[in-house]
């Protein structure tokens, strides 16, 4: 018959949890009873009342609770004092994983907060079932352009039609707009033409009015309540009146509370859609089926598909369009994509809609990742290092009976109080310098209390993982010593450890490399993109936004009034200003097929632009006021809009451009030039003279005191206009701000980049202290025997010399790929250099070989005697 | 204070004073299932350790025996406290016997 033991594991739990003064004769009559049952009930039974036996045992008389009663908290105790005693003992080691720790969890922290801001965007809403409605634009040869705004005629066309529209909404953006209260009159560029739909959509919250009614009437307006502040300080606003362009009087209907940074509206009031009028001169009204001019959003019932409606507007659209021309398609993008899903979309006046990029999002997340893991792999690498010289402390810990999990747990204990220590000292700097660093990074996003505790669970979380996973490797090593060898050679050598401590260390620098190089990659991008001549002359331009009104009012007066002066050479004016985004237009050369339709962009200016802005004329004249016909049917189009028309000689050639008046002239074709930023190509573009009020004037001044001339422009608008607001810009300073995103991220990676070779290079120097305190006998040896103190410098550098060359190729592939993807973004590219990998290699030994030099000199200079004498 | 025995407790604290000087937990749970009545180890374990808290039992570490593989059984003795206890448990019993009129035992 085959022999049955009592079940192992059965007696392992209860071995677990059993007490000790009780086990032996617990178990003893377990066992007795077990031997007896196999007799009489067989193995079956016997087992299974074992296996309850050992489960009904768990009670108050039986578990473990520690080692005795009275000791526990004398355990703990020593648990924490320890590593506390040890901590201290070995300030250097503490300080530098303290600090670079919290460093590195400081950048984490503040990516942290960046990346909930951009992924929460458009949450409030949710739930709403809010979809934006995006247009294609195609012309006949297939060329697309994804635009933001729709015809104003989708809403009325579409509300009450499908079943599945719940509600629909459209908005029409305000210009640069005045608004005046009494004494207070400012401009405001942010506000929206929107009906009462709206609010029921979107529901953001109103500290008064109704959002049933509130844009219902012609002449309301809802402002904001920083707005109200602005313009009624503590008084209530409800029913005040606001003087909207000087000659419009709207009635305050609604205060909302502010629109929270992460929404990718931006406004801080709202018209009554039914007070927009259109402007004088717009070729097109609101029954218009093709005016590009509006956004569109709607809220679909919960069960209908976004996409089967889509195909309904496709199809709505379709059949509106005349034969001829392509029919525009739609993209019903849910709201919780628009804010990082916009990027291929154009809008119209980008201004009011924030886009967010996930590309910057990745890019962010991945450097924090980076950042953590130099800050990790320095103190897992320290630990180890120190915990080498630990070996004798170790041994006598293990021979006086510290059981082995004891010490393992004790090992963790420390490196997890480090980090608990950073992540205090992290949040400690950061709550105390956000607001600098929100500035220095032009931050739109509120530090909140509820954002700092929404990130202490993940923190700790965070750390506690951080903590084990460092001290893990260290801790299992040491715990695994053999006391009698450890105490005997007082440390371990351990290859094991030597190449562990190799792989962090490359990793280190793999990633310290590939920032440097991106740096410099970046940096020389952007200082390319800022040195590369545009096709015209910015210097000495003031850039104006003026309100329209104004514009027609005052301009021929006051440009009389400017040329007077010698200081002033040329005024001219614009309605888009050169590097924002100039509308799609359709050109068709007169007498070829509708088909032949092509996409330019196109822009209203008035006479003297050329001149003003410094283009170059290839062909032809300019506009000028002795030609009466060029005010109404004369165009210049750029070199490229004639390689798109397929001109030999385009002066004097017919076109129809969009649906202005029919035919005109081509009489002058200007030289290429950048009208928008440099990230695209230049594109076909065209000029006609204005047929409505323009939004921006320039003023070419004579090189000097630009102080100086900038207020004698002011002093004459005043004269002119008693004191209307003005607000002047440098042409120059408006073209850099088209570069803020590359500056700004140049700007993040240096400052990352520069924290990251930091704290590598803290960790370095941390480790070479323990290096060259386990080579100092060696080191005496080789002098006594003749060494020089360069070669045993270079004893010391080789390894990492070398590790910098193998991370250096290890990452060469890598760099290469990212950074030429990045670099794929722009129309005007530098290519990839691999000596800017050399440069980052070479500064990276540099800056290594500084950082240890000074321990190493140290041993390195000092008398072997001093090292060899106590054998 | 008077320590109150419950039934359980007052047949393990009988079976330790019967089994003297040999009782253990095996034993007395033995000892209750020849009675006909079955129950678990730990129960009788439990029950030991809660009298042993009353004062009505004394512990001490005995001898062992192949079947327990080497391990030593915990024996138990009753104490003065016990013999109290269970004799006032005996005379409280014999005295509500003697109070039973004649004739509702008639016939057994």
């Amino acid at each position: 018959m085959k022999k049955h033991d009592p079940p192992k594991f059965a007696d392992w739990i209860f071995k677990w949890y059993c007490r000790n003064g009780l086990r032996e004769s617990i178990l003893g009559d377990l066992h007795e009873q077990f031997y007896q049952d196999l007799e009489q009930k067989g193995s079956l039974r016997a087992k299974f009342i074992y296996w309850i036996t050992v489960l009904k045992f768990f009670n108050r008389f039986t578990i473990n609770r520690g080692n005795s009663n009275k000791n526990n908290h004398l355990i703990l105790k020593g648990y924490f004092q320890t590593p506390f005693r040890f901590l201290i003992k070995n300030k250097s080691y503490t300080l530098i994983n303290v600090v670079g720790l919290s460093i590195g969890l400081f950048g984490c922290l503040l990516i942290f907060y960046f990346l909930h801001h951009e992924l929460t965007f458009d949450r409030q809403h949710e739930g709403n079932n809010i979809y934006r409605i995006n247009t294609i634009y195609a012309d006949n040869s297939g060329n697309q352009t994804k635009m933001v705004n729709t015809p104003p005629m989708l809403v009325p066309g579409i509300r009450g039609v499908y079943p599945e529209v719940e509600k629909a909404t459209q908005l029409r953006y305000t210009l640069r707009t005045s608004l005046r209260n009494e004494n207070r009159v400012f401009y405001e560029d942010y506000g929206f033409y929107a009906d009462s739909s709206f609010l029921e959509i979107f529901e953001f919250p109103l500290v008064s009015g109704n959002r049933k009614n509130a844009l219902d009437e012609p002449n309301s307006i809802v402002i904001t309540s920083s707005l109200a502040k602005k313009y009624f300080g503590d008084q209530d606003p409800m029913g005040k009146n606001i003087i909207m362009n000087n000659d419009m009087s709207l009635r305050v209907t609604g205060v909302l509370k502010p629109i929270p940074s992460n929404s990718h509206l931006k406004f801080d009031f709202l018209v009554s859609f039914s007070t927009y009028v259109v402007p004088d001169g717009y070729a097109s009204d609101l029954t218009s089926w093709s005016w590009l001019g509006f956004i569109t959003y709607v809220q679909l019932s919960s069960e209908s598909d976004h996409l089967a409606f889509q195909k309904k507007l496709d199809d709505l659209f379709t059949s509106l369009s005349s034969p001829n021309s392509t029919p525009y398609k739609t993209i019903v993008q849910p709201l919780r994509d628009i804010y990082l899903g916009s990027t291929e979309l154009v809008d119209d006046l980008a201004s009011h809609i924030r886009m967010g990029s996930k590309y910057s999002i990745y890019s962010l997340a991945i450097i924090a990742l980076l950042i953590l893991f130099i800050a990790c792999f320095n103190l897992m690498n320290l630990t180890t290092a120190i915990g080498i010289t630990r070996a004798k402390e170790i041994g006598i810990k293990k021979i006086l009976g510290v059981e082995k999990h004891k010490l393992i747990t004790q090992l963790i204990l420390e490196s997890v109080l480090i980090t608990f220590l950073s992540a205090l000292l992290a949040y400690l700097i950061g709550i105390s310098i956000f607001p600098q660093v929100k500035e220095l990074l032009a931050w739109d996003l509120e530090l909140n209390g509820q954002l700092v505790l929404l990130s202490i669970p993940v923190v700790l979380i965070f750390i506690l993982l951080l903590g084990v996973f460092s001290g893990l490797y260290p801790s299992l090593l040491l715990a695994n010593l053999k006391a009698p060898t450890a105490i005997k050679q007082g440390r371990i050598s351990n290859s094991g450890s030597q190449r562990f401590s190799n792989g962090l260390i490359g990793f280190q620098f793999i990633i310290a490399v590939a920032l440097i190089a991106s740096t410099i990659t970046i940096h020389n991008q952007v200082q390319h993109l800022r040195s590369m001549s545009l096709g015209f002359q910015s210097e000495d331009v003031v850039a104006i936004k003026l309100l329209r009104q104004d514009m027609g009012r005052y301009f021929e007066k006051y440009k009389q009034r400017l040329l007077q002066n010698s200081q002033i050479q040329s005024v001219s004016r614009s309605e888009r200003i050169v590097g924002d985004p100039w509308p799609v237009n359709s050109i068709l050369v007169d007498g070829y097929d509708p088909s032949e339709y092509k996409q330019v962009t196109g822009n209203l200016v008035d006479y003297d632009f050329l001149e003003t802005i410094g283009i170059a004329l290839k062909n032809g004249r300019a506009f000028s006021k002795n030609f009466a016909a060029d005010s109404l049917n004369s165009i210049i189009i750029n070199e490229s809009c004639a390689t798109l028309l397929g001109l030999e000689d385009p002066v004097g050639t017919q076109v129809n451009f969009f649906s202005f008046n029919g035919p005109r002239t081509i009489i002058g074709v200007m030289e290429d030039f950048n009208f928008s930023s440099l990230h695209n190509e230049i594109g076909p573009a065209v000029v006609i003279l204005p047929f409505i009020d323009l939004e921006y004037l320039y003023v070419k001044v004579t090189p000097g005191s630009i102080s100086e001339r900038l207020d004698l422009i002011e002093d004459h608008w005043n004269e002119i206009t008693n004191d209307a607001p003005l607000e002047m810009q440098l042409m120059d300073d408006h073209l850099s701000r088209l570069y803020k995103s590359e500056e700004k991220l140049s700007f993040l990676i240096t400052g990352f980049s520069i924290l990251a070779v930091s704290l590598a290079c803290l960790g370095l120097y941390g480790l070479i202290a323990f290096v060259v305190n386990k080579k100092l006998k060696e080191v005496g040896i080789r002098k006594v025997l003749g060494a020089s103190v360069a070669s045993l410098l270079l004893l010391f550098s080789k390894r990492f010399i070398k590790l910098i060359t193998v991370s250096t190729i290890i990452a060469a592939p890598l760099i290469h790929q990212i950074l030429s993807i990045w670099l794929d973004n722009y129309a005007y590219r530098i290519e990839f250099r691999w000596g800017t990998l050399a440069i980052a290699a070479i500064l990276l030994t540099v800056i290594t070989l500084i950082t240890i030099s000074y321990q190493t000199l140290k041993t390195v200079l000092q008398n072997p005697v001093n090292v060899l004498r106590d054998e | 204070m008077k320590k109150v025995l419950g039934e359980f407790e007052e047949l393990i604290l009988l079976l330790v004073a019967v089994q003297h000087d040999q009782a253990y937990g095996l034993s007395i749970k033995t000892a209750i299932e020849e009675m006909g009545r079955s129950v678990n180890l730990s129960n009788v374990h439990t029950t030991l350790y809660r009298l042993e808290e009353k004062g009505m039992v004394l512990s001490s570490m005995g001898d062992s025996s192949a079947t327990r593989g080497g391990r030593r059984k915990r024996h138990f003795i009753i104490t003065q406290s016990g013999k109290i206890a269970l004799k006032e448990s005996k005379e409280s019993r014999l005295m509500l016997w003697d109070s039973i009129p004649n004739l509702v035992m008639d016939g057994i």
